[in-house]
Order: structure tokens, then C-alpha cells, then sequence
């Protein structure tokens, strides 16, 4: 059973929308690329139920999110929300929450162990640095042995070293993962994962992200497109096999980013 | 067992915040010692034992030392509530992903919560407790007598009513802050039940008819006093007037207990409903927009 997505907007207070429209189908592991500001967190929040003013409908195995309670393992995040604000140590923290989700506190501290050494676990989360909050999150998200683990920019902070060593974290966890990024240096390692791309609040896709280095970028239109996006400024932009700017390498999207951003 | 993990949780949560110790026990513990030490000797200059007799002197000191008692115990969870406004404030935050996705439902949380936060009246009131009875034991009888609370369980459940009184005040408080969007008025609103507590608690013991007297801050002070010392409920007149009375032998218009604790309940019922109203308006406040 997928996660659905069903002409969804979304937006924070009375201010423009973020998401317009979203129709998208996750059933595997995912791939939610785009560039800062397009959307992304807003979009893995729909996902889960978080986002205050919404419309559409989000059905995460044929059950309306809003309607979800008590539902521990359906769904874990690093989204910050997940982190209770408090005094005490990181550790204490987070197996308060892996106990209430049924996670697995010791899987957790093994990962952020590894990554971070035992004293980052005896302070205090907002004592640790922008890469140690991520690995702590990341780590409680992957503990938590959900059947949908949603990873928002889990790379963020990393250095180049941790950032691979928490790929494979990622690659090696059970459940559908749906990793949300504007970084492009890992789609090599995963070229059957499905993906998104979020452009403007738009959500364009599925591709099989072994396809997105095959296509071309043109900015006149394509008969056989494989996405066509349109931009708020009206014009549109053409991903197809035959026709345009190769996007050439998986590891930059730089030429993608240029015309979307 | 989620509750008792949340009950866990939240109450050495409250412990590890240092508004509890500093402003719910060292400054209530400093103000009993200025009662002791400083106001008692302005109240009763050492003739006055030899003038009243011993068997008034004991109704005295007791009846001043219940005084005293009463208002620090409202400051006590006033202060208590400080905590509150903010724990609750800041686990709206989570409520959202644990009330969906853990075993801990909005209802399991919030009784954990409340536990954790009576756990927390409980422990401030007894060191109040020790606190008073050794300060004002020492000062009158040098500890040779131990002025002790004349009803302990009426105590406990006086410590038990405030703090859920406290609870739900806090809890409408944060949830106030959540739902008007505006986390940065967070630190100031976690101060209303202090100022609350001084404003009305403290400006009861002196002035104001029965409007002023029935109002809960007042009551917990009222009820605090009762059970530690014996002075009769009366909400017609403040309480140094009663006191005062009740001193000299005069007609005291004093009300049922369990009248006094029906009002209690009220506002505790009232303050609960409106929380719960405040709860399920509330859609949340994103996590940006505290650490903004």
C-alpha cells in the first residue's frame, strides 16, 4: 500500500501557497529533489499530517493522514518536530521517544555513536552543532523501524565522510524511504529509487532517477517530454530523451537548477 | 505504561529547569525566613508572650505561621506553573507527530503531564512544608516544639487541587500562546500565574469583599491556611480580618469545607474546559517559528 497524494495544496497561515496541486504516488523508495525553497519540508509535513492549513487528501495506506492515531511504526521523520525541546540529554530524549514509537534505542545509540562519539549523547540538543543535530535526528528516524521513514535533507551539515557513511545508514534500513534533498551527489547510488521533482511548489515526476541523467533540458517545447514544468514566471521548461541540454551528469544538476531556481 | 513514561519524563523534565529551584524553592524558602525572621518580630515584640498568655501565644504563632504558609503555598505553585506554561508550550510541538504516530495519544500525554506537574506541587510543597515548619518552629520555640500543619492530608489535597488548578491554567495559558501564533510572548505569559498569584493570591489576605474572596487564587491561600493552622473559612472579609477575629474570639461567618472545595472544583473544572476548548482549536505552531 502507497502513500497518495491527491491534489494537495498546502500553505503556513493566510501566505501564498507552498504546495499547488501535488499528485503524487510513493511506493517505494523515493527521491524528492529540488532546489532550496521549493517546497520540499512542506511537502514531506503534508506527508505526515503536520501541515496546518492544508487541501487535497494525503492517504498513507488507504487512510486519510489527518485521521491517523496511534499509529506507532507507520511512520518515523527527522523532520525538528520530532525532537521534544528539552533540558535534558540528547540520549535521555530520545529513547523517551524511540519507547513511545517502539524503536530501537540501541540500534540508535550504535549509529550516533559511530558518528558523533559517546559525549555528543550528554549534552543537550540544541548544544550539539547544525551536522550533529542532523545525525541525531536522522539516527532516532531510522531507529525508529517505521514502515515509511521520511528523510528531510538528511545531509545536511554533514562532512563529505559522514555524509556517505549515512547514505549507506539509509541504503541499509528497512522500509520505504523517501529522502527529500536539493543535493544531487548521491543519485548514482540510487538509480532504481523513484523521484520527485519539486519545483515552485510543483511536484513533477515519477522518474526512476537512472533516467534523470539520460534526459535533456530545453526550454522549447518537446513532443515526447518525460516532464514538462511550468514556472510561475510563465514559462516552461522541457525534460525529454531526444531534444535540448543534456543534464549529462547525475552527480550536477547544476544546468537543471539554473533554469528552475 | 506510555503515561508513566510521560509522567517519567515531564517530572524530571520540571526538575532540570532551573525557574523550579530558584523560584519555587529558594525564593520560597527565603520568603518563609523573612516571615520567621524578619516580619515576626514587627508582629510580635517579645512582651506580647508574657501579655496574651501561652495558651493564646500558641494560637498566635500557629495561626501567623499558617498565614504565612498559605500565600507561600500559592507562590510555590505559581511558580511551578511557570514551568508548565513552558513545557506544555514547547510539547505542542511534538504532540503532533507523537499523537499520530506513537503509542502516547493526546489524552495519555496530558495525564502524564498532569502527573508529572502534581509530582512536581507535591515535592515544592513538602521542602515548603519542612521549610516553614523549621524556620517558624525555631524561631518561636527554638525547635524545642515543632509547629506542625494541624490537618497533613488536608495539606496534601490543598497541594493536589492547586496543582491541578495550576496545571490547567498553564496549560490555557500555553495553549493561548499556540494558537495566537506568537511564541516569542512565550517567556512573558509563562509569568501570568505569578503575577496572578501576587495580584490576587496576596491582595486577598488584606482587602476585598466576597467578589475577591471566592476567586481560586485566594481560596488555595484560604484553604492552605485552614489545614495548617485552624482558621475558620470565611469568604466574606480578608484573611487578616478573619484572623484577626477568629484571634479575639469574635463571630466568625465561616463556610463548609466541602463548600469551599466545590468552588475549587469549579475552577479547576473551568480552567480544564477551557484547555480542552484552546486544544482542539489549536493547529499547531511549526517548529521554525519557536526557534525563530
Amino acid at each position: 500500500m502507497p502513500i497518495e497524494l491527491l491534489g494537495v495544496y498546502a500553505r503556513y497561515g493566510g501566505r501564498d501557497y507552498v504546495l499547488r496541486n501535488v499528485n503524487a504516488r510513493i511506493s517505494g523508495d523515493t527521491v524528492i529533489l529540488g532546489p532550496n525553497g521549493s517546497g520540499k519540508t512542506t511537502l514531506m509535513r503534508a506527508i505526515l499530517g503536520f501541515v496546518v492549513s492544508r487541501e487535497g487528501k494525503v492517504l498513507v495506506d488507504g487512510v486519510d493522514v489527518d485521521s491517523i492515531r496511534g499509529a506507532p511504526g507507520l511512520m518515523a521523520t527527522n523532520l525538528r518536530e520530532v525532537m521534544i525541546n528539552s533540558k535534558q540529554p540528547v540520549r535521555d530524549v530520545v529513547r523517551f521517544v524511540l519507547e513511545l514509537v517502539d524503536g530501537d534505542y540501541s540500534y540508535f545509540t550504535d549509529v550516533a555513536e559511530r558518528f558523533l562519539g559517546r559525549s555528543a549523547l550528554a549534552k543537550n540538543f540544541t548544544a550539539l552543532s547544525e551536522g550533529q543535530r542532523r545525525v541525531v535526528l536522522n539516527a532516532m528516524a531510522l531507529a525508529s523501524r517505521a514502515r515509511y521513514i521520511l528523510l528531510d535533507e538528511p545531509f545536511e551539515g554533514l562532512d563529505p565522510a559522514r555524509r556517505v557513511a549515512m547514505l549507506n545508514e539509509i541504503l541499509g534500513a528497512d522500509g520505504v524511504k523517501v529522502v527529500s534533498t536539493h543535493v544531487t551527489w548521491m543519485l548514482k547510488n540510487l538509480p532504481s529509487w523513484d523521484l520527485y521533482l519539486v519545483v515552485e511548489g510543483a511536484v513533477y515526476g515519477p522518474l526512476k532517477v537512472s533516467e534523470l541523467g539520460e534526459l535533456k533540458i530545453s526550454g522549447k517545447p518537446v513532443e515526447d517530454a518525460a516532464l514538462t514544468i511550468e514556472l510561475r514566471s510563465g514559462s516552461r521548461v522541457y525534460l525529454s530523451k531526444t531534444s535540448g541540454t543534456p543534464l549529462s551528469s547525475l552527480d550536477t544538476l547544476d544546468k537543471l537548477y539554473e533554469v528552475i531556481s | 505504561m506510555t503515561v508513566a513514561a510521560v509522567w517519567k519524563f515531564y517530572a524530571k523534565e520540571i526538575f532540570k529547569r532551573w525557574e523550579f529551584w530558584t523560584l519555587a524553592v529558594l525564593l520560597m524558602t527565603f520568603w518563609q525566613s523573612t516571615g520567621a525572621y524578619v516580619f515576626a518580630d514587627y508582629s510580635f515584640p517579645p512582651e506580647v508572650r508574657q501579655r496574651v498568655g501561652e495558651e493564646m501565644w500558641r494560637k498566635l504563632v500557629h495561626s501567623y505561621t499558617g498565614g504565612w504558609y498559605g500565600v507561600a503555598a500559592l507562590f510555590t505553585l505559581a511558580f511551578v506553573a511557570v514551568e508548565l506554561v513552558h513545557v506544555t508550550c514547547h510539547s505542542v510541538i511534538s504532540l503532533r507527530f507523537l499523537s499520530k504516530y506513537s503509542k502516547a495519544s493526546a489524552p495519555k500525554f496530558f495525564a502524564g503531564l498532569v502527573l508529572a506537574s502534581l509530582t512536581a506541587a507535591i515535592a515544592a510543597t513538602c521542602l515548603l512544608v519542612a521549610s516553614t515548619v523549621v524556620f517558624y518552629s525555631h524561631k518561636f520555640y527554638n525547635l524545642e516544639e515543632l509547629i506542625l500543619p494541624q490537618n497533613p492530608l488536608g495539606i496534601l489535597a490543598v497541594t493536589l487541587a492547586g496543582g491541578l488548578f495550576v496545571y490547567f491554567l498553564s496549560m490555557t495559558l500555553a495553549l493561548l500562546v499556540v494558537l495566537l501564533r506568537r511564541p516569542r510572548a512565550l517567556t512573558a505569559v509563562s509569568f501570568v500565574p505569578a503575577v496572578l498569584a501576587f495580584m490576587l493570591g496576596y491582595t486577598a489576605n488584606y482587602a476585598g469583599g466576597t467578589e475577591m474572596q471566592i476567586q481560586p487564587f485566594s481560596l488555595i491561600v484560604k484553604l492552605g491556611d485552614y489545614y495548617y493552622s485552624g482558621v475558620p473559612l470565611d469568604l466574606t472579609r480578608p484573611n487578616v480580618q478573619v484572623w484577626m477575629a477568629w484571634l479575639r474570639g469574635e463571630p466568625i461567618d465561616a463556610m463548609e469545607p466541602l463548600l469551599v472545595w466545590l468552588m475549587v472544583a469549579c475552577w479547576i473544572v473551568l480552567f480544564a474546559l477551557l484547555s480542552l476548548l484552546l486544544l482542539r482549536k489549536q493547529r499547531g505552531v511549526n517548529v521554525e517559528e519557536f526557534m525563530a
